[in-house]
C-alpha cells in the first residue's frame, strides 16, 4: 500500500495584481505589458496562472485581442 | 458625443501626399458629422506580429476624437477601401464625455509625454557618450 503523503506545500492564494495596484492600467496599444500575460506561444494564460480577478482578467483578455487585430501581438507563432 | 480612438496601421514608405489624401477624408468625415479631432500621434515604424498583405513592417498613427456612430461608420468605409491601410480599429473610450475637461487632460497628457522624451533622449545622450 502506498504511504499517506501529507500535503507539505500549502498553495497561496494570488492576488491579482491590477486590483492590488489602481494605478496600473492594460492598453491594447502597450504590448510590453501584455506580453506577460501571453504563453511564449501568443496564446493568453488562464486566471490560475495570472492570479488576475475575473474583471480585470476579462479586461486583459479583451485587450489582447484589439492588439492581435493590428498586428502588435501574434495569434500565434507559426506565421 | 462618444470619444473613440482610432489606431490607423498604413504602409512603409508611402509618400506624403497619399498620407495626407487618407487623412484629408477623415478630416471630412469630422466636418459633416460635427466631430472633433483631439490629438493625432504618432506612433511610429513597428515590426508586425505577421504579415500583413506580404508586409512585415507598419507605420502607426493613432486619431482620439470625439463624435457619433455615424462619423466612425464613414471614416472605416473610407479606410476599407484604400490599399495604403493594412489595419483599422476603433475602440469606444467614453461615453458623455465633456469635450472642454477631455481637451485640457489631452493637453497635460501632450506635454508630459514631451517631458518624459526629453530625459529619455539626454539619457542616451549620456551612456552613448560614455
Amino acid at each position: 500500500m502506498a504511504p499517506f503523503v501529507t500535503q507539505t506545500k500549502k498553495s497561496r492564494r494570488k492576488i491579482c495584481r491590477f486590483c492590488a495596484d489602481r494605478d496600473i492600467r492594460f492598453d491594447y496599444k502597450e504590448t510590453k505589458m501584455l506580453g506577460h500575460f501571453l504563453t511564449e506561444d501568443g496564446k493568453i494564460l488562464p486566471r490560475r496562472i495570472t492570479g488576475n480577478c475575473a474583471f480585470h482578467q476579462r479586461g486583459m483578455t479583451q485587450a489582447i485581442k484589439r492588439s492581435r487585430l493590428i498586428a502588435l501581438l501574434p495569434f500565434s507563432t507559426s506565421h | 458625443m462618444y470619444e473613440y480612438e482610432l489606431v490607423n496601421v498604413l504602409r512603409v514608405g508611402l509618400d506624403d501626399s497619399r498620407v495626407k489624401k487618407i487623412e484629408s477624408r477623415i478630416e471630412q468625415a469630422f466636418k459633416s458629422h460635427g466631430g472633433v479631432l483631439l490629438r493625432r500621434k504618432e506612433m511610429g515604424e513597428k515590426s508586425l506580429a505577421y504579415p500583413i498583405h506580404k508586409e512585415m513592417k507598419g507605420r502607426y498613427v493613432l486619431f482620439q476624437m470625439m463624435g457619433r456612430g455615424g462619423m466612425v461608420d464613414e471614416i472605416e468605409s473610407h479606410l476599407r477601401i484604400s490599399s495604403d491601410v493594412l489595419r483599422f480599429l476603433t475602440v469606444k473610450v467614453g461615453k458623455n464625455v465633456d469635450l472642454k475637461k477631455r481637451k485640457k487632460e489631452i493637453d497635460e497628457q501632450i506635454s508630459k509625454e514631451a517631458v518624459e522624451e526629453k530625459k529619455e533622449a539626454s539619457v542616451r545622450q549620456e551612456s552613448e557618450e560614455e
